[in-house]
């Protein structure tokens, strides 16, 4: 069973929490001894001695938040200490899961050079331990999988043999010698997973199908079982996140509806050419737009609602650190906007204007 | 060393042919008959090893700042006024050090029974310094070991004035090496011309630490319990101390080159000087002066408290500085402040000189002559002003000297009308200096000053109607006695009648007044109460974790236990409605931080807050449908996120204390815009409001539930509720009030707010 360390200065609910990921048998997680090692010398060398001992690091942001074993340093200085120690040493990579509270997680957000140091950012309070669990040893596997892969080749990791090798994205993971497992695995949950692009999410998956998922109920999982399998994405860590290769997918809709192109139909031809070639009995209802969006031409879709959406009609979100020339942009739309559930979602500057400019009209 | 290397015999014979020549090689003699000794078979004797010299210097001086001081407080102990330190090329090892005073000197056998002598008991012997008399500050025979700790080679040049020429002496203290005997080891001894009048210089060279300026302030802090803190305003020779000064320079002696210098180290830090003096005619003259506070003032003072131009009696020719200390944070930096306030423990206080004569022991540590620590200790005046908080110096010239005459055993002034007038005088120019200093800092001065915050607005008007209104009365009771013209008459009825408005309107003034105060208080309790609050969530917050996991770990184990289960289920929803309330207060409590002031979607709140009392609506069969919004682009202007918050919580809160005795419990929110407004209808099933209480609903106290203590509601009755939704939906120029309920509801309250422009 994979081993983690969590690592928290508060005692008094460590161990539940320990506990709690523990049941389900999927992993162990020890809480570490953090009373016995609270300078960081000790602490690293600790965990330079151990480090053959452990598949990944559970820290709790605020190592030094006042907790009985408080520290000095917090846990991105630890995990920088981590990053370099697996790089310079060429010690095998490890998963490193940052907890936090939700105060603490807009302190966290300020910072955003030390996001790229965490696999996987959780809030604890919204925590449910039976996917935790799972989550945990998915990403031990994953890693270790990698770490001792000799070929290091991203066909294998990617389980996908039809991608371009020449982009430059991929650049940087073609040299077997330098290929450094801890970017790879960030740039497969960090970008890859989040971001559409050259993966796409199951509701984005259904939009350019043209398929209203809630009025298709049983009808979309049956037509995704039976016919897009082949488009959902295998690669490392494929167990937490229900992806889809975009590229793929367009191919299927073409194949599926007698050689047509998805993105210049609306979602009524769209599911219409489907039920032409597969029968009406694909049970598929397909999306239309409600309230000010009039468009059917949806290739996106709202990220509050998940709602299919066309992106002329949709306000285009900030993304941290800006969008990579291989991402696609996300969207909101007005009626999102304008109910003001846009979560903790920030509109690109020049499109908050244009919203703005949007809804004064209206009024 | 080799055991008897030589017989008993030999070395008696070499001791021979050593005594024959001349000059005599001491060295050898010496090494010869330290080793003869060893024969002597009835006697042994110690003998020491030159390696003792390093191990004390290491042992004894541990700082190197430390052994700097000792070596200044040896210059102090021989009666020197003043002391040069200078550090040439000193920023790394390997430097130079001088150390140079104006003292005694020392004479051939002075240095070679004193300073060549270990634990000499020169000191014990002569616990006061010849001249001054000063109070040996040096630690006993430390000081050669000072100069072994700080650099590897000493040449120390020293002078008596007696002496026509000075003595130099080199020691290299890496000949001190261990399995040597030290008397053994000798350093040269030389004359040359004298150098100065007296006094004493070594040089260290072969520094063994670099010195930045911070290591030579320490130097200085270990040494300044010596030092006046502030320049002497005389100079004159005479066997009463003048005082001793230390000047510490980087490279050369000029004042560029100065590290650290005594007068700005700790009078540049003053809160306020003080300078006062007596005019030929008796007049006393005052200045306060603090740039800290930017004021400056002239002043006299009378002899009379009353009378500012009253001149004094007997003084004459006396001036004065005081420098003013507070120890507060707001004033002084933590180091510099504790720096300061440990040197003003032994040094604080007002000294007295005499025709520039130091005069004791006026200003010495528990010396109180000018009153300042009793009259701090009565506590009549509560500003600081005990001894501590002043560096001071009072001089008596020529012109003075006659009035104040010392004590034939030279302990002090005869106390005298004279000496009683000065210390009057003195205290009374320093209180009123820390009076108005507490004045401009806008801090209680005297204990005499009651409602002191008062005293400028509220009691000078009580006072001004009083005495307006005995003028009036006076008037009146004159007017009776005599006939005054009709014109008269009249201007003193129509005052009078004034004066009654006046003294009405004061007195509603005052209800007023308290009443404010009274709110002030309750909202100060209530802002505290959430501080709390915030903590108490934030802290309650950190559990709700292992909670869930516990629950989890519970439901996993009995999943096959159906009634168990369903328990368990229970728990899990409870602790989903716990975290909902914990995670709403927390971010209403986070969002106080946020201290912008952006446009509100009232949709975004309204929704947030409809979603965040779900589940205590269900637990309160209370029916909310969802927000009613018509139309688009409910903006208002810019407000602070977490008020909108307060106002739907506070609504909430008083809907369900209203509705409490009956089983329909409905609320209602709509909200619009019109006319440039955005509009919020809260509307309960209540009580509903009698039409006479529409305006009262809103007053502070107000409140038509229980008292506190005496309803099941903890939140009962602090009646300001509603008193603080007006107070922020006012302060956005926006209204609030009871309108006719709408639809089959009982209560409508309606908040209009302007719209984003």
């Amino acid at each position: 069973m994979r081993r983690y360390y969590y690592i928290d200065d508060e005692v008094d609910t460590i161990k539940s929490i320990a506990d709690g990921i523990n049941e389900y048998g999927l992993v162990k997680v020890d809480v570490f001894p953090l009373s016995e090692y609270k300078e960081f010398d000790k602490l690293t060398s600790k965990l330079r001695s151990e480090w053959k001992e452990i598949d990944g690091l559970i820290l709790d942001l605020k190592l030094n938040g006042g907790g009985v074993d408080s520290t000095k340093f917090t846990a991105t200085s630890l995990a920088q200490w981590i990053t370099s120690f697996v790089v310079t040493e060429r010690k095998e990579a490890k998963p490193i899961i940052l907890l936090s509270n939700d105060l603490e997680c807009v302190r966290f957000e300020a910072d955003v050079t030390s996001h790229d140091l965490f696999d996987l950012v959780l809030v604890r309070s919204e925590i449910k331990w039976d996917c935790f669990a799972t989550v945990l040893a998915v990403l031990a596997e994953g890693f270790d999988y990698m770490n001792h892969d000799k070929e290091k080749s991203l066909f294998s990791f990617l389980r996908n043999e039809s991608i371009d090798t020449t982009s430059t994205y991929f650049a940087s993971f073609l040299d077997k010698a330098t290929f450094n497992v801890d970017q790879f695995a960030s740039f497969v949950l960090n970008d890859l997973f989040t971001h559409p692009g050259l993966l796409i999410s199951e509701h984005l998956l259904a939009a350019r199908f043209g398929v209203d998922i809630v009025k298709s109920g049983d009808n979309w999982k049956r037509f995704k079982e039976e016919h897009l399998s082949n488009a959902q994405y295998k690669g490392v860590f494929w167990q937490i996140a229900e992806c889809y290769w975009s590229r793929i997918a367009e191919d299927l809709f073409a194949k599926l509806s007698g050689g047509k192109n998805a993105s210049s139909m609306t979602t009524s031809q769209r599911v219409a050419a489907l039920k032409a070639c597969l029968g009406e009995e694909i049970g598929l209802v397909a999306y239309e737009p409600a309230d000010k969006n009039i468009s059917t031409y949806c290739w996106t879709i709202d990220e509050v609602t998940k709602t299919p959406l066309d992106s002329s009609e949709g306000y285009m979100i900030q993304e941290e650190g800006g969008l990579k020339p291989w991402q696609e942009p996300r969207f909101l739309s007005f009626d999102t906007l304008e109910s003001g559930n846009k979560g903790d979602y920030h509109l690109v500057p020049s499109e908050q204007i244009r919203f703005d400019g949007d809804l004064e009209a209206i009024i | 060393m080799a055991e008897n290397a030589f017989t008993e015999a030999q070395i008696k014979q070499r001791i021979q042919e050593l005594l024959s020549h001349s000059p005599v090689d001491y060295g050898q003699l010496v090494a010869l008959t330290n080793e003869l000794s060893k024969f002597d078979r009835e006697n042994v004797r110690f003998s020491v090893d030159a390696g003792i010299i390093s191990r004390l210097g290491e042992e004894l001086v541990g700082k190197r700042d430390t052994a700097v001081a000792e070596l200044i407080k040896n210059a102090y102990d021989a009666d020197a006024t003043e002391v040069d330190v200078v550090f040439l090329n000193a920023w790394s090892e390997g430097g130079s050090l001088i150390i140079d005073d104006n003292g005694l000197g020392m004479t051939r056998s002075q240095l070679i029974d004193g300073f060549m002598r270990l634990s000499s008991a020169v000191k014990i012997h002569n616990p006061v310094s010849p001249v001054y008399k000063r109070t040996r500050a040096g630690r006993k025979g430390i000081g050669r070991f000072a100069a072994q700790r700080l650099g590897n080679h000493l040449t120390i040049i020293t002078q008596t004035r007696d002496s026509s020429e000075a003595l130099k002496v080199e020691i290299s203290w890496d000949a001190f090496e261990p399995d040597k005997d030290l008397n053994a080891i000798e350093s040269r001894i030389d004359t040359l011309p004298k150098q100065k009048e007296q006094g004493t210089s070594l040089r260290i060279d072969g520094l063994r630490d670099g010195w930045s300026d911070g290591n030579v302030k320490k130097i200085y802090r270990n040494v300044s319990t010596l030092l006046q803190p502030y320049p002497l305003s005389v100079s004159y020779r005479n066997d009463e101390d003048p005082g001793f000064k230390t000047y510490f320079y980087r490279d050369v002696r000029d004042e560029t080159h100065k590290i650290v210098d005594e007068v700005s180290e700790i009078t540049q830090f003053a809160l306020a000087v003080i300078d006062t003096y007596v005019d030929s005619s008796g007049q006393a003259h005052w200045t306060l002066k603090s740039s800290q506070l930017d004021y400056y003032k002239e002043s006299l003072i009378g002899k009379d408290p009353e009378v500012e131009t009253s001149k004094m009696v007997y003084v004459r020719g006396v001036r004065a500085r005081v420098y003013y200390f507070i120890y507060e944070a707001s004033l002084l930096s933590g180091q510099k402040r504790n720096d300061i306030k440990a040197i003003a423990e032994e040094q604080g206080g007002v000294r007295l000189y005499r025709k520039g004569f130091r005069v004791l022991p006026y200003g010495e540590k528990g010396d109180d002559w000018l009153g300042l620590d009793e009259s701090a200790r009565r506590r009549s005046i509560v500003a600081p002003h005990q001894n501590i908080s002043f560096f001071g110096l009072v001089e008596i010239d020529n012109d003075g000297a006659d009035i104040f005459e010392e004590t034939s055993s030279r302990e002090g002034l005869i106390q005298n009308e004279a000496y009683f007038e000065l210390v009057d005088y003195l205290y009374r120019v320093i209180t009123s200096a820390v009076l108005k200093i507490a004045d401009l800092r806008g801090r209680k001065g005297s204990a005499g000053q009651k409602d002191w915050k008062k005293r400028n607005s509220s009691i000078r008007v009580d006072d001004a109607i009083n005495d307006l209104r005995t003028i009036v009365e006076q008037q009146i009771g004159r007017d009776k006695k005599q006939d005054y013209s009709d014109d008269a008459s009249s201007f003193i009825a129509q005052a009078s009648e004034l004066l009654d408005t006046i003294v009405n309107a004061r007195s509603e003034e005052k209800k007023e007044t308290q009443r404010l105060i009274d709110e002030n208080n309750m909202l100060r309790v209530l802002a505290g109460t959430g501080l709390v609050i915030g903590e108490f969530i934030h802290e309650i917050k950190r559990f709700e974790p292992s909670f869930s996991a516990d629950i989890s770990i519970l439901q996993n184990r009995l999943s096959n236990d159906v009634a168990l289960l369903g328990k368990i289920n229970e728990m899990r929803q409870k602790l989903k409605a716990f975290s909902s309330y914990t995670a709403y207060f927390d971010r209403t409590i986070s969002r106080n931080v946020i201290r912008e002031l952006e446009p509100i979607n009232i949709k975004e709140q309204v929704n947030a807050f409809y979603k965040s009392i779900q589940n205590d609506r269900q637990r309160s069969n209370i029916v909310m449908p969802e927000p009613e919004y018509e139309g688009k682009g409910l903006i208002t202007v810019p407000m602070h996120p977490s008020e909108w918050m307060s106002i739907l919580f506070n609504l909430y809160t008083n809907s369900k204390k209203a509705m409490r005795n009956t089983d329909d419990k409905r609320i209602l929110i709509r909200c619009w815009k019109e006319g440039g407004k955005v509009y919020l209808q809260f509307s309960d099933s209540g009580k509903g409001i009698p039409e006479e209480d529409r305006e009262n609903v809103f007053n502070a106290f107000f409140t038509t539930s229980s008292p506190v203590g005496l309803g099941d509601d903890s939140f009962s009755g602090t009646g300001l509720g509603l008193t603080i939704i007006k107070d922020v939906v006012t302060s956005y120029n926006g209204e609030i009030k009871v309108v006719d309920p709408c639809q089959d509801f009982k209560t409508t309250i309606q908040i209009s707010i302007p719209a984003k422009i």
